[in-house]
């Protein structure tokens, strides 16, 4: 399968202010979605056929709306922040030291 | 004396009329006790005796109230019940409040004081950069004023855009606050995409006084090394590439001799690390008073 923004590697999205706002909500967008299907990592092959089902719009969003080595970068770091939350979770309260 | 203890008896005792008051005068200090270990001599005397015998002893003062110049206080004063009043009081509390307040400001810029301390000199060194107007810019462009140090790069995704928006907070606030003009620098760790012109455009969106600045990989990483930041892109990176840069994400706060005073990292909101970077701003003394301050008595409290 070939993800869309492979297409045009070429693209140009300008780095501004404004620009960034709209990938940022793109990826929010994308986010949500991803949270609906309950999808942590959108990156592994086998969630692949769930997205394109489910939120294969908003992927494409934001494919369009963000540089590419943003598109890899924030979907690798959903993983990273989602296993630093549970990570988080996980330790019991009584082994956080208090301030 | 005499007349004084009778005129307290004869104020103590209304009954008794003022001719029994001057009976006693004449007697001794122990006349009453005298009087009550004799027997009545008549029932007049009797009566005056029962009288008196009413009176609790510990009531009958003897010489307690007498005041400078003979004049004895109105009764009801009392000089405590004079100063537990609300006022005295009210003085009281806002003098403590006061003070409470004072040592715990003090105890705070102690506390930032010694941390300073402790970081200075292992942060920071000479450097020669350009920035993207073209000219020169080293360490000695960091003397004079306060400078906010950032290193970053322009494509970063979104922490660097965040935190140069909070620079942009801090500029304002330290000028409003503080009326003072503090120098906001942009090192960038990836010379080989932002060129002087990328930094100035993307620079400007976030705040007209942010220096950017800019050398080669080498000069760059010379002067990451000397501040103890981390970065990782790679020596031979392609212009054309898109790619992301790992880098530490710090503000460093330069005092206006160009010495190190803190990292501020990203756990800082925009309100707290402007009442930080300010608290470094109120606190700065030149090299020269640390060091007399250093060989003090009071010198323990900085060490």
């Amino acid at each position: 399968m070939q993800l869309p923004f492979l297409k045009d590697k070429q693209r140009v999205v300008p780095n501004t202010r404004s620009q960034r706002a709209k990938c940022w909500e793109s990826r929010d967008n994308f986010f949500t979605c991803l949270d609906s299907i309950k999808v942590i990592n959108s990156l592994q092959p086998e969630n692949q056929d769930k997205i394109n089902a489910n939120c294969s719009k908003e992927l494409n969003q934001f494919n369009q709306d963000c540089i590419n080595s943003w598109i890899k970068y924030f979907q690798k770091k959903r993983v990273t922040d989602w296993e630093k939350s549970n990570y988080v979770m996980a330790v019991p309260k009584d082994t956080i030291p208090s301030k | 004396m005499f007349r004084h203890v009778g005129l307290i008896r004869s104020q103590m005792i209304p009954s008794v009329n003022k001719c029994i008051a001057y009976r006693l005068i004449p007697k001794s200090f122990l006349s009453t006790t005298r009087l009550l270990a004799n027997a009545p001599k008549t029932p007049n005397d009797a009566e005056i005796l029962k009288e008196i015998k009413d009176i609790p002893l510990k009531d009958i003062k003897v010489n307690t109230e007498r005041t400078e110049g003979g004049k004895i206080p109105p009764p009801g004063v009392d000089i405590t019940a004079k100063f537990t009043n609300w006022k005295t009081i009210g003085i009281f509390t806002v003098v403590s409040a006061g003070l409470y307040y004072w040592a715990v400001n003090k105890k705070k810029e102690l506390e930032i004081i010694k941390e300073v301390e402790a970081n200075r000199s292992s942060v920071g060194g000479p450097f020669t950069l350009k920035d993207f107007n073209g000219n020169e810019f080293t360490d000695k462009n960091l003397l004079g004023k306060f400078s906010l140090l950032y290193f970053g790069f322009s494509h970063c995704p979104d922490i660097c855009p965040a935190e140069l928006d909070k620079l942009a907070v801090w500029i304002n606030g330290i000028k409003k606050d503080l009326n003072v003009e503090v120098q906001p620098i942009f090192v960038t760790c990836d010379p080989v995409r932002d060129t002087p012109e990328v930094l100035k455009k993307y620079l400007k969106d976030f705040h007209p006084s942010i220096i950017g600045v800019t050398g080669t990989h080498c000069q760059i990483k010379d002067m990451c090394k000397n501040y103890k930041v981390f970065f990782s892109t790679p020596h031979d990176a392609n212009p054309k590439e898109d790619y992301i840069v790992d880098h530490s994400t710090f503000t460093y706060v330069i005092d206006p001799e160009g010495q190190f005073v803190e990292a501020i990292g990203t756990i800082y909101n925009e309100k707290d690390g402007l009442e930080r970077i300010e608290e470094h701003i109120k606190t700065f003394l030149p090299q020269v008073e640390r060091e007399k301050r250093l060989n003090k008595w009071y010198a323990f409290l900085f060490k």
